[in-house]
């Protein structure tokens, strides 16, 4: 292995994806052999539906590119798909073809083993300029920041909202915390992720 | 005609605009891939097709007419079973009915013919040209259509002779042509309302595009979000350098050996023969960039140049 994406664990991913304005915005999830891909699908979703305060659609085990771009269609909010890992090379060129159907309005990450990632970056050029620099390598139990990015970000965070720490956390336990995912982030790097339910 | 993310289906779409604008003229954007496989597409097909977006601009629609939309859709729908019967003559007949029909408010159409490039078939793509394109051309339709790059090269160089023009998107070379440096940034100053953009970072985006517009949009996408990871206020080049990293990485995933050692032949002497098909995909991923404007000069994405100098080359 020559290089790799950078590593991250679902929550980072998550809050990088949820951050982008959502039009024709694209994710890869790249997992090491032995990982469950569906696993790592279902723990992204729940990190953007906790940043994002949307539910996020799972699409789970598209038969080939034209099933999946029906299903993506039928699909109005952010998608994460999995379940693509056993496609043969030749879909992925015709997923490539048909990349106009795929033009969607919202997030969608795509969970891949490194195959099947390999595959589209070999067979599909066109639609893994998408993508961008929007390229992940999952890192299980990743911590989001290290501690010196954490109070970095925290420092910003209160600037940005003029409130404290103590303040985030008793106006999210009254439920009276604005939806911004900026909050939400903020409960996760302040431990405090068990508050995102109320 | 242009490489991945060189801005074809853009171009198309500010032609049909513009178009648009004149007044009398039926400028009809279709993106073929929405209704066939590309490399399925038949003359027959793209007929329907056009019949179909043609008709659909009709205020009130003749029941004649009505009965060549139905075929059309019939023809396009996905079926087990074959056609029987090539319908080219009936389908050039009903296009020419509705077309008829349409000119009563436009006198002209245009129609801008998306998605051709998609065909690896060459020899389908010359029929296209010489069958249903030719037929719409005859019914006096103007058109402009995405072909594919390859078509460029061989004896396939027939079909394009077709045309009254035919116009490469080339990849604008940032480091040779300071206008083509000029036009990219004044696409993101375009785009960049707020100035979030530092005058160091848009230059360095402009730079680590490559002169590929949608890999421009990428990175500063990119650079935008380490920014905002970072709590900063504006993108600074040290965000740019992170997101040419990361997109660097991406281009260097699942290459081989073989392919490492062509792109460090790139890098170091700027020489590229294609040889094999593994070559030609370095070029079709981006990885490796032809410039054409002046001479033809080939280099790596400028997110590898770093990424390959730190990896020892093989003798």
């Amino acid at each position: 292995m020559i290089s790799e994406p950078k590593r991250m664990g679902a929550a980072e991913a998550a809050l990088r994806l949820m951050a982008r304005r959502g039009r024709g915005d694209w994710m890869a999830v790249v997992v090491e052999p032995g990982v469950d891909a569906q696993t790592v699908a279902e723990e992204l979703a729940r990190e953007m539906e906790a940043i994002g305060d949307v539910t996020v659609e799972r699409v789970l085990g598209a038969r080939d590119p034209e099933d999946l771009s029906t299903r993506l269609a039928s699909a109005t909010g952010p998608v994460v798909s999995a379940g693509l890992d056993d496609w043969p090379a030749e879909e992925w060129a015709n997923l490539d073809r048909l990349r106009s159907r795929y033009a969607r309005e919202e997030r969608t990450a795509l969970v891949l083993c490194r195959a099947a990632f390999d595959n589209l970056l070999q067979e599909a050029p066109n639609f893994s300029s998408w993508l961008g620099a929007s390229v992940v390598m999952y890192q299980p139990n990743a911590s989001y920041l290290d501690e010196e990015g954490r109070q970095r970000r925290l420092a910003t965070l209160r600037a940005w909202s003029g409130l404290t720490d103590e303040e985030t956390i008793t106006r999210a336990a009254a439920g009276t915390l604005p939806a911004e995912p900026e909050f939400a982030e903020w409960l996760v790097l302040l431990g405090r992720g068990d508050l995102l339910e109320r | 005609m242009g490489g991945v993310g060189s801005g074809k289906t853009t171009q198309l779409l500010v032609a049909r605009d513009r178009l648009v604008s004149t007044g009398d003229v039926s400028a009809t954007y279709i993106d073929v891939s929405l209704h066939v496989e590309p490399n399925q597409v038949t003359s027959s097909a793209l007929l329907a097709m056009v019949g179909l977006e043609l008709g659909s601009q009709l205020d009130s629609i003749p029941p004649k007419i009505i009965d060549h939309l139905n075929e059309f859709s019939n023809h396009l729908a996905p079926s087990e079973e074959p056609w029987h019967d090539d319908p080219f003559d009936r389908f050039s007949q009903g296009v020419d009915h509705i077309a008829h029909a349409l000119r009563v408010t436009h006198p002209h159409h245009v129609l801008l013919v998306d998605s051709l490039d998609r065909m690896t078939d060459l020899s389908r793509f010359a029929n296209l040209i010489e069958g249903g394109i030719s037929k719409l051309r005859e019914l006096g339709a103007g058109i402009i259509l995405i072909g594919p790059l390859t078509a460029l090269y061989g004896i396939r160089r027939t079909a394009l002779d077709r045309f009254d023009r035919s116009w490469h998107l080339p990849t604008v070379d940032v480091q040779n042509d300071a206008a083509g440096h000029a036009f990219l940034l004044g696409v993101l100053r375009a785009r960049d309302a707020k100035s979030l953009l530092t005058d160091a970072a848009a230059t360095q985006l402009c730079t680590y595009s490559g002169g590929v517009l949608r890999d421009l949009i990428a990175l500063t996408q990119a650079a935008g979000e380490e920014a905002y990871v970072d709590g900063a206020e504006r993108v600074e080049a040290g965000h740019v350098e992170l997101a040419a990293e990361i997109f660097g990485r991406k281009h260097l995933f699942a290459i081989d050996s073989q392919q490492l050692a062509v792109l460090q032949r790139v890098r170091t002497k700027g020489t590229f023969v294609q040889t094999s098909e593994k070559d030609l995909s370095l070029l079709a991923t981006r990885r490796v960039l032809e410039y054409t404007n002046g001479h033809a000069r080939f280099a790596v994405h400028p997110t590898l140049e770093k990424l390959l100098a730190e990896i020892p080359e093989v003798a």
